[in-house]
């Protein structure tokens, strides 16, 4: 029995029809593959932009599709972070798609958010003040996303690592390239 | 009926479905229409993907720009022919799959060391699935000269003509079609790095 449909199975592959064509095509698809091609290429992105490879720990600074400068960051660590007594969670990813650059900072000072008191075991801050910290983002940010940059780090021997809270850690002198090379508005691709 | 008549009909059949199961794929220009579908992901912002089978390569994209790409060594189907259009990623599975570390808040500590744990590349799975719509899986494995890995895709060629066949029935009847699509990838490090990439909801075409 169990031969037998193993058999039938076989038999229904082996003369399954193998057509592939789309059903209900529209009317593009009867023009020329080179005019297809040519309006894909039309679209992608010119001018400077930013690719993100959160794999491979790499920024990309692109200049009509060309690699212009290639840099080693920290991506985000994919760590999870519960806050006692279980009512807020964080997951540090580096977000993934395509966003712009919102805004170029210098000498940024980085408002700690809760999650960096919690995850020293610290409750956080009622005092403004007390957020404060002018020293780790280095001397240059730019923002993208909901609330995450590109900025410099403290931790210089941990780049090619996925270790950061989702923002992109870079070094000192990359960041400086990259941030006089990259206008505000450029898009930024993560992936 | 006889064993030889018998066998003769399984070899027959293992034939046909050897040459069935094992598409052939070789260069050929890019399909039209896959062309005109991934024109209708590259208008909105995003990153999606594209598997030509035909071109034995997989990228991922953006705006008509490739991001990354990773070339299929072999690839064989089974199953419904996949129509060549876009298919949402659902759910991508595999056996151990990397789990995320979760932190212990700990007053006033250091930094704490990379080794004990960050969801990186190295730790990505080198065999996997991903489930599209529509009932299309994709099976991702290496080569590899590895002789206990090697030996995972030896079984992995069992299950496939040895599970399959079983599947087709079954689905046939319940009028469930599905598509089975496997391709090798040319590293371990290629394979890790395209489970990294593809993640749930994201966009690919798929065709030949």
């Amino acid at each position: 029995m169990a031969a037998g449909l193993w058999l039938a199975g076989l038999g229904i592959e082996a003369f399954r029809p193998r057509s592939e064509g789309a059903k209900g095509r529209s009317k593009d698809a009867v023009q020329k593959p080179e005019a297809l091609e040519a309006r894909l290429k039309r679209m992608a992105p010119k001018g400077i932009f930013i690719v993100i490879d959160t794999g491979e720990n790499r920024l990309r600074v692109m200049s009509d599709g060309k690699v212009e400068r290639e840099v080693v960051v920290s991506c985000g660590s994919g760590d999870i972070l519960d806050e006692p007594g279980g009512r807020r969670r964080w997951q540090f990813d580096t977000p993934r798609g395509e966003f712009e650059v919102t805004s170029k900072l210098v000498n940024p000072t980085w408002i700690k958010p809760d999650w960096a008191f919690i995850e020293e075991g610290e409750k956080p801050p009622k005092d403004f003040n007390s957020r404060v910290d002018n020293d780790s983002l280095g001397d240059y940010a730019l923002g993208f996303g909901d609330g995450f940059f590109i900025h410099g780090t403290l931790y210089t021997r941990l780049l090619g690592r996925n270790v950061t809270h989702g923002c992109v850690r870079v070094g000192d002198k990359d960041l400086e390239e990259v941030f006089r090379r990259v206008p505000m508005g450029a898009r930024i691709f993560i992936f | 009926m006889g064993q030889k008549t018998r066998a003769i009909i399984i070899a027959v059949l293992l034939g046909f479905g050897g040459a069935a199961s094992s598409a052939e794929v070789g260069p050929a220009a890019r399909n039209p229409v896959m062309v005109e579908q991934e024109i209708s992901l590259a208008k909105s912002a995003g990153i999606y993907a594209v598997l030509d089978l035909g071109l034995k390569s997989l990228e991922l994209k953006t705006r008509g720009m490739t991001l990354k790409r990773w070339e299929v060594v072999r690839s064989r189907s089974w199953g419904r022919a996949v129509e060549p259009r876009v298919y949402k990623i659902l759910k991508r599975s595999t056996l151990f799959p990397p789990k995320r570390t979760n932190i212990t808040p700990t007053p006033g500590e250091e930094p704490k060391d990379v080794e004990l744990g960050v969801l990186e590349l190295s730790k990505m799975p080198t065999h996997f699935s991903i489930n599209f719509e529509e009932g299309v899986r994709l099976k991702v494995r290496p080569k590899t000269k590895n002789v206990f890995k090697w030996l995972r895709n030896v079984g992995a060629a069992i299950v496939w003509y040895g599970f399959l066949p079983y599947k087709t029935v079954w689905r046939s009847v319940s009028k469930k079609p599905f598509t089975e699509i496997e391709i090798v990838a040319k590293s371990e490090q290629d394979a890790r790095a395209i489970y990294w990439s593809f993640y749930e909801n994201l966009n690919a075409v798929i065709g030949k």
